[in-house]
């Protein structure tokens, strides 16, 4: 092994030894702790509607599931953004830059840290679904491709917290994106360009298939930009150009399909 | 007439030394997304934007109480809650009129609408005191972060409960427009009470306390 497949081969092992680290004290900070608060309040007004209702369905009880989750994925953002910022807050960023993992392995450790409330979120959807196919009726793809994005969302949001922290490191900011989303909703008269809302639900599995892929692309996009701080490496460039192709074609394929005649399939 | 104006100069070179010392990004973060968002959506009749710029423009006076130097000035004979006065003086009076400035901008619907608002401004601006006071005491003068997230919680579960139990309501609510003055306006009391509270002396032993500081004396 040369000397700098050495390197490479220690700098993803300390990334990864961070991303574990990171990813552990994410899931009991603060920030989590309010978004399981914000699932589980969904979840129950769920449970509670199939308790006091006769004809309760997923379609029409399922959305405060789908909005609990929403707000699981903007509190994931606050607390990666707030762990992003820990350098800064505590004044440690000098004396992080003397060790030998450099800015680059410590972003993307934060970078992969996300992947564990996006571990949790999808576990929680899991047993949701589960227990909803046991005790109503199976999903349909659509809505189990709905599930799937709202769990990808999570990841998404946790990158563009890590982001915000990179390049805007105010810990005013993601909380002010946080409320942006929170308040900013789909125009009550469909239009094509309404793919883009990361929620929009699609009414065929082909198009949330193309959703699923844009809000991929969107993560790739935001982790590239996270890392691009510390300097373009191939594999940043690799991401940045990855998730810009697939954010590009998805958002035209979605446009094309989604409005056909007088008819829009949300 | 001396006297009167030196006191007068002394008083502006105690706003001067607590603005030097105070973080302004969060007012101006605010101030410019405030300044776009009144610029988009004026004059469309929508309540959402002046809402908006209420939210913004009141969560971010809580990060005026972060002080860096809080555990080096604690013993200082400036108490606490003189110190964390003069910063509330130096951010309420030109947050406050930036607030009127940009809702006269973007219009109200009337009278009943403005007083709402106002009671809104006035209860966020409270809670994000009290909430930045309170982390702020644990956590070594460092509350501003937590303050934004606190209210975007509070709001959200608030949002969640029935109408009738909204404690912060962004919308109608029965008992009409003196039922939304008077939870605003609490939720205002209550934040002002938390920033009292939480600028006592930190020397000082807690509320339920004082029993424990007699039988100190006693034994």
């Amino acid at each position: 092994m040369s000397s700098a497949q050495g390197y490479a081969y220690s700098s993803r092992r300390v990334m990864m030894a961070l991303a574990n680290f990171n990813g552990r004290k994410l899931l009991v900070s603060w920030g989590l702790i309010a978004a399981y608060g914000m699932a589980l309040l969904g979840t129950g007004l769920f449970v509670a509607a199939g308790v006091t209702k006769d004809d309760v369905s997923f379609v029409d009880d399922g959305w405060t599931v789908a909005v609990g989750f929403y707000i699981f994925a903007l509190f994931t953002m606050v607390a990666t953004n707030h762990a992003a910022l820990r350098d800064r807050r505590e004044c440690t960023s000098e004396q992080h830059q003397s060790l030998s993992a450099d800015s680059r392995i410590r972003a993307g450790g934060v970078v992969l840290a996300t992947a564990w409330p996006f571990v949790v979120a999808t576990g929680l959807l899991g047993v949701i679904i589960a227990s909803t196919a046991v005790w109503l009726v199976v999903p349909s793809g659509v809505q189990l491709m709905a599930v799937i994005q709202t769990g990808i969302f999570v990841a998404t949001l946790g990158t563009l917290g890590v982001a915000l922290a990179t390049w805007v490191p105010n810990p005013f900011v993601a909380p002010v994106v946080a409320f942006v989303l929170f308040i900013v909703q789909t125009p009550e008269v469909p239009a094509s360009w309404h793919v883009i809302f990361p929620l929009a639900h699609l009414g065929s599995v082909p198009l949330a298939g193309w959703h699923t892929i844009y809000l991929l692309g969107l993560t790739a996009i935001f982790a590239g930009i996270a890392l691009a701080r510390s300097g373009a490496r191939r594999s940043v460039v690799a991401a940045l150009l990855v998730g810009s192709a697939s954010v590009g074609v998805s958002v035209a394929v979605m446009i094309t399909q989604v409005c056909v005649g007088s008819s829009c399939l949300f | 007439m001396r006297w009167f104006l030196l006191s007068l100069l002394r008083g502006v070179g105690k706003y001067r030394y607590a603005a030097r010392a105070m973080v302004w990004w969060s007012p101006a973060i605010a101030l410019g997304l405030s300044v776009i968002g009144a610029a988009v959506g004026r004059g469309d009749g929508f309540a959402i934007p002046v809402q908006a710029t209420t939210i913004l423009m009141a969560i971010s006076i809580g990060s005026a109480l972060d002080d860096p130097s809080y555990e080096l000035l604690a013993p200082s004979p400036s108490s606490l809650l003189r110190r964390r006065g003069w910063r509330v003086l130096v951010i309420l009076p030109p947050t406050a009129a930036a607030w009127m400035a940009l809702v006269s901008w973007q219009g109200t619907s009337g009278s009943e609408e403005t007083w709402t608002l106002t009671a809104m401004f006035a209860g966020l601006v409270g809670l994000s005191l009290g909430v930045a006071g309170a982390v702020g005491r644990r956590s070594g003068g460092r509350g501003g972060p937590v303050v934004a997230p606190v209210i975007l919680f509070a709001l959200i579960l608030s949002s969640a409960l029935p109408r009738m139990w909204r404690p912060m309501p962004l919308g109608d609510v029965p008992g009409g427009w003196s039922a939304l003055y008077i939870r605003w306006w609490s939720v205002a009391v209550v934040g002002f009470l938390i920033l009292l509270m939480s600028s006592r002396d930190p020397a000082r032993r807690g509320v339920l306390g004082a029993s424990g500081t007699k039988s100190l004396r006693s034994s």
